[in-house]
């Protein structure tokens, strides 16, 4: 068992790492504040392909493997959590597109998306449901080789940003969740102001209006009546970009606290020289980011080479709740670490706490996750 | 005792070559102009004095050739250039064509019996390496204002060294580099501002640096991100190595890039509000105090 | 007219660790030094201005062949090279003569490219070496390269000016940092890198013998061992300078 980067795999994580420390680390305070992530650092990601690492080569992707995508969001999300947001999403749309689009689906909507100059959503959550398919109320209705869609989704990323968007919503004849891909901004498409969030700033969430907002009929992906199936493969597919953020995020808040523990002192000497406990917590930390980063790197490597959706899907749920509630673990200890500097806004250790916090909640909360994982057990 | 040969187009480099030759052996030095040769001549060493035509400092191939030229006349079995960049561009050059081994930017020479001890920087800075040549003959290029410049005294001979050189470059122009002469190679104190100081006391640590009879220094980000002061006053790996008598330095971390520029100073003095911050392990002296707070107090009482 | 950059393998520095003095070399990857990445970005630049080639031309150890890719993913056409691990044992006189016999294969070589020193040894004699082997022109510290015809033209930056020069081909250019800004490769260009020519030969087939010009008896980090004395405030400063003559009492 190889557990080295190939050379390719490196080089693309060094890249990453150097995009992430020159040009969006000086940001990050600015993208903070106003939420809003600066053209300049979508141009210099498209420009080094970043959107679509892992995308066919066919469509103008780079061809390389979940890993090169994992190790990609990981360094800019050390510095952004929330450029790591907008990239995640459009991720797994185009995985998702490829895997399950059909040929003019794929030439129409991946070109664009993978070369980042559209960027695209997945809108399943409504204001009364996050996971589930029977509660949804957006309805689509047939007329003619149209369908028209009314109603509202909830907390959608990238909602604001021109391009594709899979929308899950009720057929009406079937009753049942059936994915379409829709051009956002279409007549009938209308954004809420954006949500404000404890953290991940610069990947703003918004709610979603449909009023007899019309997509052709061969818009449907995966069938009619296909939903659940969409639903699943997001799941397989979503879940790795979110994972990358959360340990990039964690990876972060460890850095803050040994730089942090080797500068303060208590009479005169570092305190993580000084204090057995601050180094028993730093460990600590690390071997949380140990496991998770493993974890992690194992569910980006069964994506390349394993098959069975829902073997893959309880690998996937699995692997976000584990990280993501180790995430906010190891940023705790951070902030236990840093005392009450932690807490102000200067310190860059309060973003990473707002930040880390979501991780367990979005994107599948960990209980839900935990009890799709449970219903797999017995598969 | 072996015959050494010195060249450097720089003569104040030459003559400090010309301190450093001499406990070595026989020395003569190579010249390419008269100016040169009698600056050195004045000094009491043997001179050779190439006639070649066109024969510049740009055209290091051509140097080359003089030097091996020089060498065989001189049956010199060490060779010292000065490691400024002149002189160390032309270092690999005359050691293949000499079959040499060579050692560039030296900072001592020490003998031990037959063998010259040479040390040097290496791994950027992070280890001091001792190395010796030991082929026949050596190339050795000294790292400037690590000797002292020999003194006038008595009178060389100049003999005329010939021989036929061919020019493989041409000068199309030339010009000084924008910078009001700064010399902190030979400054005996230098004030060195870095990362911690603020914009607005760039000012007032200048006056600072007039007021003690210094030179204004910085780590290489207020040069090259800032551009609060010129690159000719960046002390460090991308800059220049000092050796001054007292070095204060300001709001500067001291990571080995800097640190290899300073660290040769006799005194050391700190200003960090970091009590852990490298540059305090390398200090004789440190003030844990904001950068722009120190400078006004000191600014106070000696400005 | 085609390009050669010499580039050097080197450990990354920032992963060095000094234990009892030593520096500690192990399980420390190897990577092109950033001088290198600067003459790597003049060739590809004069190539996608005037056409022609870049060829990178190294020496080292068996790692070499992942190295490489980080040049050809910044836009090198192709590599040659002797990738062997019996090169660390070898000094900068051998590694000149072998670029030498890698280059001579070449045709049609204008100009050929060494950054002014590598980052671990910084001795900067190679390129120099391997020009008066050639028996090639050369120019140092280039800050600035211009093509004209078979002449190029190179600007030359010195501790305090700065001198033109014009040189025929083919030439040695010795570049010197700060020359330009190394570009970042794609993820394009670096999962496309490893599908580029390579030519890779070991030290066996090409037959050298080591020539030991120098020998390095002690390579250790230096003692610090300063007073590292606190001082209270302004005014207990004041008193060092004075003792230390540098103000009058």
């Amino acid at each position: 068992m190889d557990f080295n980067l190939t050379t390719e795999e490196q080089l693309i994580q060094k890249v990453a790492k150097e995009y992430s420390e020159t040009v969006i680390a000086p940001l990050a305070e600015q993208i903070h504040a106003t939420n809003d992530v600066p053209e300049e650092v979508f141009q210099g990601m498209r420009e080094l392909g970043f959107f679509g690492i892992n995308a066919p080569e066919e469509f103008g992707g780079g061809g390389g493997n979940y890993l090169s995508f994992l190790l990609a969001i990981y360094e800019l999300s050390k510095s952004s959590a929330g450029v790591g947001m907008i990239m995640s999403v459009n991720n797994f749309c185009h995985c998702l597109i490829a895997a399950l689009g059909d040929d003019e689906q794929k030439a129409t909507y991946l070109p664009k998306i993978i070369a980042g100059e559209e960027i695209a959503s997945f809108a399943f959550t409504e204001a009364s449901t996050g996971s589930d398919p029977k509660q949804l109320t957006c309805l689509a209705t047939l007329d003619g080789d149209d369908y028209v869609l009314n109603g509202s989704k909830r907390f959608i990323t990238n909602a604001s940003f021109p391009g594709p968007m899979i929308l899950v919503a009720k057929e009406e004849s079937t009753g049942r969740a059936t994915a379409f891909i829709i051009d956002k901004f279409a007549e009938g498409y209308s954004l809420s102001e954006p949500w404000e969030k404890i953290g991940v700033h610069g990947g703003p969430l918004y709610d979603v209006y449909f009023k007899d907002f019309r997509v052709p009929a061969k818009n449907i992906m995966g069938g009619l009546g296909g939903g659940m199936l969409i639903l699943k493969a997001a799941m397989v597919y979503a879940k790795v970009g979110v994972c990358g953020i959360s340990l990039g995020v964690a990876t972060a808040a460890y850095e803050e606290a040994l730089a942090f523990a080797k500068d303060k002192t208590h009479r005169g000497e570092p305190i993580v020289k000084k204090f057995e406990h601050i180094r028993f917590t730093l460990i600590e930390m690390e071997m949380k980011l140990l496991a998770a980063k493993w974890a992690v790197y194992h569910y980006a490597w069964s994506l390349d080479n394993n098959s069975d959706l829902f073997q893959l899907a309880k690998e996937a749920a699995m692997a976000k709740a584990a990280v993501t509630e180790a995430g906010v673990d190891i940023v705790n200890q951070a902030m236990s670490i840093i005392g009450s500097y932690g807490v102000v806004t200067d310190y860059k250790i309060s973003r990473l706490w707002g930040d880390i916090i979501i991780g367990p909640q979005v994107e599948g909360s960990a209980s839900t996750l935990k009890a799709m994982a449970a219903s797999i057990l017995l598969m | 005792m072996e015959n050494v040969l010195i060249y450097s187009a720089n003569t104040g480099i030459a003559r400090e070559l010309l301190s450093a030759g001499r406990p070595l052996g026989e020395v003569w030095a190579l010249a390419l102009d008269e100016a040169s040769a009698e600056e050195l001549a004045a000094c009491g060493v043997a001179v050779l004095r190439f006639d070649g035509r066109g024969v510049i400092s740009a055209d290091t191939a051509a140097l080359a050739q003089v030097v091996a030229l020089a060498v065989a006349h001189s049956d010199a079995s060490l060779v010292l250039l000065g490691s400024d960049r002149r002189g160390k561009e032309l270092t690999g050059r005359v050691a293949a064509a000499l079959d040499a081994g060579c050692l560039t930017d030296v900072k001592s020479i020490t003998q031990d019996g037959q063998t010259l001890l040479c040390t040097r920087l290496a791994f950027g800075g992070a280890t001091i390496s001792t190395e010796s040549i030991t082929s026949p003959v050596k190339v050795i290029a000294v790292s400037p204002t690590v000797f002292p410049r020999a003194e006038p005294q008595g009178q060389g001979v100049i003999s005329s060294l010939t021989g036929a050189v061919d020019a493989r470059v041409r000068l199309l122009s030339e010009r000084a580099k924008d910078s009001d002469l700064v010399d902190l190679k030979s400054a005996e104190v230098i004030i060195a501002v870095g990362e911690g100081v603020r914009d607005e006391d760039f000012e007032p640590a200048q006056k600072l640096a007039q007021a003690l009879g210094g030179v204004l220094a910085c780590s290489k980000p207020p040069a090259t991100d800032r551009g609060l002061l010129g690159e000719e006053r960046v002390i460090g790996l991308s800059g220049v190595i000092c050796k001054p008598q007292l070095a204060l330095v300001i709001g500067v971390s001291g990571q080995v890039q800097f640190a290899v520029g300073i660290r040769d100073a006799k005194t050391i003095i700190t200003i960090n509000t970091n009590e852990n911050a490298d540059m305090v392990r390398m200090s004789d002296y440190f003030l844990v105090k904001d950068s722009g707070e120190a400078i006004a107090e000191l600014c106070s009482e000696l400005c | 007219m085609n390009y050669v950059v010499a580039m050097k393998q080197v450990p990354d520095l920032q992963q060095l660790r000094i234990r009892d003095k030593k520096p500690v070399l192990t399980d420390i990857p190897l990577e092109f030094g950033k001088i290198d990445k600067n003459a790597l970005e003049c060739a590809v630049s004069l190539k996608e201005a005037c056409g022609g080639e870049v060829i990178i031309a190294a020496v080292g150890s068996g790692e070499l062949t992942e190295t490489i890719k980080d040049g050809l993913a910044c836009g090198a056409d192709r590599a040659t090279m002797i990738a062997d691990d019996g090169v660390d044992a070898l000094q900068s006189a051998d590694v000149a003569v072998l670029l030498v016999r890698l280059i001579k294969e070449l045709d049609d070589v204008g100009l050929i490219f060494f950054a002014e020193g590598s980052a671990d040894n910084y001795s900067g004699q190679v390129g120099s070496r391997v020009a008066q082997l050639l028996g090639y022109p050369q120019v140092g510290f280039a800050c600035d390269v211009r093509m004209e015809g078979d002449r190029a033209v190179v600007t030359r930056a010195l501790e305090g000016s700065f001198e033109e020069v014009e040189v025929d081909l083919p030439a040695v250019v010795i570049v010197a940092s700060d020359l330009n800004k190394p570009r970042l490769p794609t993820v394009i260009q670096i999962l496309k890198a490893g599908k580029k020519p390579q030519e890779v030969t070991d030290l066996a087939a090409v037959g050298h013998e080591a020539s030991e010009l120098t020998v390095c008896v002690e390579n250790l980090a230096p003692d610090t061992d300063r007073k590292k004395q606190e001082l209270a405030g302004s005014t207990e400063l004041l008193a060092v300078l004075k003792e230390n003559g540098i103000i009058d009492k």
